[in-house]
């Protein structure tokens, strides 16, 4: 993948109401309950989600396995439907058909044809959105050059590919419309490390671009290098809402940072903070958690409560 | 069109799927046509994209086999299989080439329609779809579209060859008969061109004619409505109206109906043999031979149709003597399995179903006059005098209580191989002025309607005159070195495609608009010789057309067929999986080839559908059984009323006859298929529409 400046897709002005102060995305009390056959096997996946994504912002879905952050994806893509509660997307309700045309959306999985080769998919995917052959040929081109496929594959059948290689083609498929709403559903999975770095560039990139990103993921350290903000979802609820400084900010240490602060200085500093009896701890330096650590903190903490209250019941 | 109960409820389901659609999918629709943005064109190009993507899917499964597998099958058939002589080979070919079209097309789409989508659920390609903006209609409409191209495709490289081969099939069949001509005109010439039958028989004019014609036609013509032949015995139009008769010895028989629950009172049913019903024949008696038979006999039977409950139905006969003024009378044995009797309880009759009386004379050298009868008045069911052959009298206590047979007894010649035949005179007739009648006569009566546009030719007496072409085949039980003669005209039967020119007047009234019906009757009049005939035996000659157009249009016939078959099993697809879906379309397929058969069911009683009989002493058991039987019977008819009726589609019907198959009837065809496949893409969307993807 390139880190090339975004070109223009065709008709990327064509993309009303990008400022125009609406949230990219937008639930109230979004719900989502799997039905069974009998009352007692219904799975509830969501549970009065309430979020909002502004335009602009990198935000990152967090959440253990189960914990209901695809079912929100698709609920958006209005792939499934709420149980109860509203989403809206780009200013429309969510699932609709015209306001798809400025949403890419990257799956989990690469879910392609397999009998298409990597210009017939493009192709068939720019012709869903109004593109004539010369507009068509032109965006295949330059998404295939800036995921990085390389040309010796293109004329390849998708089945034939290697899992990154697929996964190069449906990132082109979710930006061949130069779309106002990115949705990465674990962008990096089965990307190599450099493919990985690639992408982290390649979502900042998007972001400069003005584009809004959603983006899923179980790689934390990659969703704290490039998040704006995020939240974590457990069990279908929303846990934690917030930017990601705020969110790793160690409330009760004090952090001053400064460039060409003379040895001299930093140890006026430090006698003078030595002086207080309250300071028990003075370490001058970045001070700060990792995402990692806050992921784990808060699941194993709602785990226990879980069990806790379990066995209070029995 | 009569529109019954379940007709009405068919239109009314239809209406209101259509009504369902539009209600919930008015938004897709319009997006169809509609562009709501620069980088969302319409809908229609969505579909095509979707289609397209289908087609190579199709194309990637291997499609492009099926030519070549249709094209090996086809020409193994064509080399194995002989043909009854040679003016059948063409026709044998189009039979074979576009039924292995139409099946092999229809088996491959149903599988791959079945198959397509369920597939797209499971490897979630429909989740990457559907994030884009693609409406679930569009999705399912693309699917019909592919495959359907990729039927069209099909059929159009299989069509080419099809032309190809019977091109060449029909130069090779021209450039033998051309041969064989030749050698026999050499051979007459050198016997010097005699016609004597003696010195050999004339070089063959079919021969000649398909040398420099070939065959490959495609005739167009009007025909006589359906059950607009029918054989009439011999006729006397010097009467008005004029006078059937069935003739003695012949394989002429006349059916005589009654109405259905031939009631009897409960007396009868154990009245002693002798004093039971009975029926009356009445005829009048034409002796045709010289000196006439001292006695003339005729051979009867009765028969109920669609008993219920009791013994299948069975005939039963007896052969009588006519008594002085053509009178004779007959007591069934077995008056129960042809009468209705009361119930004991509820009095109403038990239903024995129609009886209808056949009559044969075995005597030769009569003709026993047909009276047409008259049906009861609508209104009040008394019965309506009129000259009748046939009467029974269930009370012989009660004079006066004969009830006749209903109007239009049923003439039929001798049936053989689904034709009918119309024979000469036997030895020994009496022929020409001796006799005031017609031999035995074919009627073939063609509606007024349809001679509105009859072209006619300028002949050079200065007269007008239209064209009438008889297809008929002729068998020869005496005299096989004689020519076979018909009535109008005098026609050697070598070519048996023989054309007539038949003045303008006889087409009736000088204004189109106004034409009454025409009646051409055709009867063969050489001893010994009779002709066979089928409806479009006798046809109003029109301008042929393209042979290469009419091929083109039985393909379209098949594409119709696909398109349906494709929009079913996509249709079955969109919920469950490629198991349930095949399972679902085939029993879609399935009832609506055999909805003429599932429809009759219900006719054919419960038990007694499937074989069953009770026997007269019927318990309870039985009759809940059968009750339940009749209503699955009546289940699967309304069923069948309701799905696509694939009877419409018969490609070859026309080709196979070397006849045109006229743009109307193929454009009412394309209409039926879009009235049928539009309440199935409704059903599609509604199904499909909240379906959850991913």
């Amino acid at each position: 993948m390139t880190t090339e400046a975004l070109s223009p897709a065709p008709d990327s002005a064509s993309s009303p109401g990008r400022n125009d102060g609406i949230p990219a995305i937008e639930t109230v009390n979004l719900t989502k309950v799997y039905p069974g056959f009998f009352k007692n096997q219904s799975v509830t996946a969501l549970q009065g989600l309430n979020l909002t994504v502004n335009r602009g912002e990198i935000f990152g879905l967090l959440g253990p396995n189960g914990s209901g952050k695809t079912t929100t994806i698709k609920l958006l893509l209005g792939l499934i439907n709420a149980t109860s509660g509203s989403a809206a997307v780009l200013g429309k309700a969510a699932g609709d058909q015209i306001s798809r045309r400025n949403i890419g959306y990257l799956p989990e999985e690469t879910y392609l044809y397999r009998f298409l080769n990597a210009r017939q998919t493009l192709d068939f995917y720019a012709r869903l959105f109004n593109m004539n052959r010369a507009q068509r040929a032109r965006a295949i081109e330059f998404y295939l050059d800036f995921v990085g496929l390389d040309p010796a594959v293109r004329r390849r059948r998708i089945g034939t590919y290697s899992k990154g290689q697929a996964r190069r083609v449906g990132l082109a498929q979710a930006l061949l419309n130069d779309p106002d709403l990115v949705i990465l559903d674990e962008p990096t999975s089965g990307l190599d490390p450099l493919g990985t770095l690639e992408m982290k560039n390649l979502i900042k990139e998007l972001k400069r671009a003005g584009k809004t990103v959603l983006l899923s993921s179980h790689q934390l350290a990659d969703v704290e290098d490039v998040c704006d903000r995020i939240c974590i979802l457990y069990r279908g609820k929303l846990e934690v809402e917030g930017s990601i400084d705020q969110l790793l900010e160690v409330r009760d240490v004090f952090k001053v940072e400064a460039r060409n602060v003379s040895v001299e200085m930093q140890n006026q500093v430090v006698a003078l903070l030595k002086g207080s009896s309250e300071i028990s701890e003075i370490n001058p330096g970045v001070q700060r958690s990792r995402l990692e650590d806050l992921f784990k903190r808060m699941v194993l903490e709602k785990r226990a409560a879980e069990k806790a209250g379990g066995r209070a019941k029995r | 069109m009569k529109f019954g109960a379940v007709e009405i409820t068919l239109y009314v389901i239809r209406g209101l799927l259509l009504l369902l659609f539009l209600a919930f999918g008015w938004r897709e629709l319009t997006l169809l046509l509609r562009r709501p943005a620069n980088n969302m064109g319409r809908g229609v190009s969505r579909v095509w994209a979707v289609g397209r993507t289908t087609f190579f899917e199709a194309w990637a499964g291997r499609v492009w086999l099926l030519p070549l597998m249709w094209l090996a099958a086809s020409i193994v058939m064509i080399f194995t299989v002989r043909p009854f002589d040679e003016s059948e080979r063409i026709p044998l070919y189009i039979r074979t080439l576009l039924s292995g079209q139409e099946i092999l097309l229809l088996v491959m789409l149903w599988v791959m329609a079945c198959v397509s989508l369920p597939r797209e659920r499971e490897r979630k390609t429909l989740v990457t779809n559907a994030s884009k903006p693609l409406s679930r209609l569009e999705i399912v409409l693309g699917k019909m579209a592919g495959f359907s191209a990729t039927a069209a495709l099909l059929l159009l490289v299989m069509g080419l060859c099809s032309a190809a081969i019977l091109y060449y099939s029909d130069y090779r069949l021209r450039v033998a008969s051309g041969e064989a001509y030749k050698i026999q005109l050499e051979d007459f010439s050198k016997r010097g061109g005699s016609g004597d039958t003696k010195a050999g028989a004339a070089p063959s004019a079919a021969l000649k004619r398909l040398s420099e014609e070939g065959s490959l036609f495609a005739y167009n013509y009007i025909t006589v409505p359906k059950d607009g032949m029918s054989i009439v015995g011999e006729i006397d139009l010097s009467q008005s109206p004029p006078v059937r008769y069935i003739k003695g010895g012949s394989a002429q028989k006349i059916t005589y109906r009654f109405a259905p629950n031939l009631v009897a009172d409960d007396i009868t049913q154990f009245a002693p043999y002798g004093s039971g019903p009975y029926f009356v024949f009445s005829y009048n008696v034409i002796p045709t031979q010289d000196p006439p038979p001292s006695k003339v006999e005729i051979q009867v039977s009765a028969v109920a149709r669609g008993v219920r409950g009791g013994a299948p139905p069975q005939a039963q006969g007896r052969v009588l003597t006519l008594k002085s003024g053509g009178y004779a009378g007959w007591e069934p044995e077995h008056p129960e399995w042809f009468l209705s009797y009361r119930g004991d309880r509820s009095g109403e009759p038990n239903n024995a179903g129609e009886v209808s009386v056949d009559v044969q004379c075995t005597t030769p050298g009569v003709l026993l006059e047909v009276r047409e009868g008259a049906d009861p008045d609508p209104v009040t069911g008394a019965v309506v005098p009129a000259p009748y052959n046939v009467a029974f009298v269930a009370d012989r206590t009660k004079p006066g209580t004969g009830v006749p047979h209903r109007a239009g007894p049923v003439v039929h010649g001798f049936e053989r191989r689904e034709r009918q035949e119309v024979a000469g005179p036997k030895a020994g007739e009496l022929v020409g002025e001796k006799r005031a009648y017609a031999p035995e006569t074919a009627v073939f009566r063609f509606a007024g309607k349809d001679l509105k546009n009859v072209p006619v030719e300028k002949k050079a007496d200065g007269k007008s005159y239209f064209k009438v072409s008889m297809l008929l085949d002729t068998y020869m039980s005496e005299h096989p070195e004689a020519p076979t003669f018909a009535m109008l005209r005098v026609l050697t039967m070598d070519t048996r495609l023989m054309t007539v020119d038949v003045p303008e007047e006889f087409l009736g009234n000088p204004d189109p608009a106004n034409r009454g019906d025409m009646i051409v009757m055709v009867s063969c009049i050489t001893q010994g010789h009779s002709v066979s005939v089928i409806e479009d035996s006798v046809r109003i000659e029109k301008p042929a057309s393209r042979f290469i157009v009419n091929l083109f249009k039985s393909e379209v016939v098949i594409f119709l067929e696909a398109v349906l078959l494709i929009a079913i099993s996509v249709t079955c697809s969109v919920r469950v999986g490629w198991p349930v879906a095949m399972l679902c379309s085939t029993a879609v397929f399935t009832f609506g080839y055999f909805v003429e058969f599932i429809k009759t069911l219900p006719n054919l009683g419960g038990l007694t559908a499937l074989n069953y009989y009770g026997g007269p002493q019927t318990g309870q058991a039985y009759a809940f059984f059968d009750l339940l039987t009749l209503w699955l019977w009546r289940l699967l008819a309304a069923i069948a009323s309701f799905v696509p009726d694939f009877t419409i589609f018969k490609p070859d019907a026309f080709i196979m006859k070397l006849q045109n198959m006229p743009w109307l009837t193929l454009g009412s065809l394309t209409l039926s298929t879009a009235l049928f496949i539009l309440p199935v893409i409704a059903i599609a969307y509604l199904l499909f529409r909240k379906q959850e993807l991913g």
